[in-house]
């Protein structure tokens, strides 16, 4: 690809540590199972990603709605710190196939995306088997023109609140383990005696639930 | 990926500067020139350009170099067309001290701090000079002199002379610069062996990157290709701030000389946390076979290395960080100016000791600009939103982590250790853009 894109994501609204981000996108004609199918395969790899896995990626939820009578697709996503810089990061984390997955059923792929896979030298088809050779390389080579696409059909969002936004995932997957483990100390019949001690004052403020 | 040389790169037209690594020992200089007739600049150009090496032509036994960069102010007084200029990335127009909220300079290292003409529109063109020793580096600044003959419409405005302090350490008593990234089709080798090539698009203007993408060329072809953007910055150390620091909160000597390789992630010989955790090894420090071949993947509490050190922090390698790490690499280069503060005092003495640092990357934005903002001043990245980088950030009454068993160190009250005298965004021109320039007849 010799052109080059510089528009910059747009911004989305943060609260602490976490940003949003929301596109919109036009879906195809007859394409709306699809779509709903490709969105949800896409969750569903992000499940299955091992919680270091998403913290690499910095998502911290993201949904599809299909809405006005299945002809429109709202993409919405919270990040953990800022979308902006982290944009090419999500691509390469997340992993591009999966973007590509939904996104070609809508409209902006054609209009959009199309004309930028043209001048990269094509690309014979996006679907069908994703084993191939070279299919990777060839999705991952028109990295820069779905980033424009994404940022081009991004609306901020009015208002938006989290009420864990002070928090990162690895502090919230921390205090789950720190509590599991002061869970398993209060079990221990010799809790109360243990925490008598004047260091461990602020941890038996805590044990009476 | 391959390091070997060509891959279509066309190393022949790269300043070699941008990508060698500094000598060691070196003697060097820094020297800002401001250009009030754009024709006698051009004229300089034509004279200094013959005597710059291309990575293809690079004598790694020589080691002497010469590097020429402008800043966006500088490509405006030679009179590059306007609509040139327009194609350069908004953070390169706009200069250093306006990013400066952005990246991180604030308070004592804010702008109006600065020593002039740093940040200024005076800075135009930015020559850096290197050698293994100072007689070496006596005949690059020779040339250089002599190029500026006769041209009295180009005045020295800045002059920073820099040299390899004692035992080869920075001013805080650091091996530094050991790590140098792989880059596809340049021939020069990385440090770190467990680290896949980097593409050259990361690099320089003009060819593939990370993101598949290709790296924006300023337009003409012929200006903006098979160059690079440098930040330069003159970093003040508080060398004695950091001593005391140390020496209030840890128990005995060992403690104190544990505790700032934990903060800067090296022993003083440059050995690495992540392979000595314990003690200092400076053989293993002295070795550039072995001191920049690790992982942190195997430590991802930070055990050994803390998760939040300095050295942790600007390359945070396979750790499981927000991101995509490889996006965010950039060739780091250090050298010393100023006299060392001798061993053991705890005292400032008020001499202006730091750091010259050099950025060099194709990507303003996605590395320096990044990297200062999320890894420098920001932890969200690693986990700590309350936590900065403890030797570099802007750090008011901050904290850090040494994780430890069975119980970790927590620091508080940390002041800045080091504060930004001053600095600038250049671009760093292929040979055949210098000529292009030295051609101009605007």
């Amino acid at each position: 690809m010799n052109a080059t894109v510089t528009k910059k994501a747009g911004k989305g609204a943060t609260d602490g540590v976490v940003s949003e981000m929301a596109t919109y996108f036009h879906i195809k004609p007859g394409h709306e199972q699809e779509c709903a199918a490709a969105c949800q395969r896409m969750v569903e790899a992000l499940k299955q990603a091992p919680m270091a896995a998403t913290i690499k990626t910095g998502l911290r939820d993201t949904r599809h709605v299909i809405f006005n009578n299945g002809t429109e697709l709202l993409w919405a996503t919270t990040f953990e710190t800022e979308w902006e810089p982290y944009i090419d990061d999500a691509f390469l984390t997340v992993g591009f196939e999966h973007f590509v997955d939904w996104m070609q059923h809508t409209t902006e792929w054609d209009t959009k995306i199309a004309p930028w896979i043209e001048k990269s030298g094509g690309l014979e088809s996006l679907t069908g088997d994703k084993t191939r050779e070279g299919f990777d390389e060839h999705i991952i080579a028109n990295m820069a023109g779905m980033r424009w696409i994404l940022q081009d059909g991004q609306q901020k969002a009015t208002a938006y609140w989290n009420p864990v936004s002070s928090l990162t995932m690895s502090e919230i997957t921390k205090a789950e383990r720190i509590n599991a483990a002061f869970q398993e100390v209060l079990d221990d019949p010799a809790a109360e005696e243990a925490l008598q001690h004047p260091a461990l004052k602020p941890l038996l403020a805590q044990a009476a639930s | 990926m391959s390091i070997e040389k060509g891959n279509a790169l066309e190393i022949d037209d790269i300043q070699a500067a941008a990508l060698e690594p500094r000598p060691t020992p070196y003697a060097g200089a820094y020297l800002a020139l401001r250009i009030d007739d754009r024709r006698q600049g051009r004229e300089l150009l034509r004279r200094l350009t013959p005597a710059l090496d291309s990575v293809a032509a690079f004598d790694p036994e020589r080691q002497v170099s010469l590097a020429v960069a402008l800043s966006f102010q500088g490509l405006k007084a030679l009179g590059v067309p306007e609509e040139s200029l327009a194609t350069f990335p908004e953070e390169f127009r706009e200069g250093m001290a306006a990013r400066a909220e952005y990246i991180g300079d604030i308070g004592e290292s804010a702008p109006e701090n600065w020593e002039g003409p740093l940040g200024s529109k005076d800075v135009h063109l930015v020559l850096g000079g290197l050698a293994p020793d100072a007689a070496r580096l006596e005949t690059v600044l020779l040339l250089v002199r002599d190029a500026l003959r006769d041209l009295p419409g180009v005045v020295a405005i800045w002059q920073q002379d820099v040299h390899v302090g004692p035992d080869e350490k920075e001013p805080f008593g650091f091996r530094d610069s050991i790590g140098q990234p792989a880059i596809e089709g340049t021939g020069i080798p990385g440090t770190n062996p467990y680290e896949e090539p980097l593409r050259a698009g990361e690099f320089i203007t003009g060819y593939k990157d990370e993101t598949h993408g290709i790296t924006p060329v300023p337009q003409p072809e012929v200006l903006g290709r098979n160059g690079t953007y440098v930040a330069f910055r003159k970093l003040h150390t508080r060398v004695a701030d950091f001593r005391q620091y140390l020496r209030d909160r840890a128990k005995d000597p060992a403690d104190e000389e544990l505790l700032a390789a934990k903060f800067v992630g090296r022993w003083p010989s440059g050995a690495p946390l992540a392979l000595t955790p314990d003690k200092d090894d400076p053989e293993l420090g002295a070795d550039p076979a072995r001191n920049n071949a690790f992982m942190y993947g195997d430590d991802p509490e930070g055990l050994k290395c803390p998760v939040g050190s300095h050295a942790r922090r600007m390359n945070p390698r396979d750790a499981v960080v927000t991101g995509e790490v490889r996006l965010h690499r950039m060739i780091r280069r250090g050298t010393t100016y100023g006299p060392p503060l001798p061993k053991g005092v705890l005292e400032d003495d008020g001499a202006d000791r730091g750091i010259m640092f050099a950025f060099v990357g194709a990507h303003l934005d996605r590395q320096f600009e990044f990297v200062q903002r999320q890894w420098v001043n920001d932890g969200k990245f690693i986990g700590s939103p309350a936590e900065r980088d403890p030797l570099i950030g802007v750090n008011d009454d901050g904290g850090f982590t040494v994780p430890r068993q069975p119980i970790r160190r927590r620091f508080k009250g940390l002041p800045p250790f080091v504060v930004n005298r001053g600095g600038e965004y250049c671009f760093m021109p292929g040979l055949s853009a210098l000529r292009w320039i030295a051609d101009l007849d605007t």
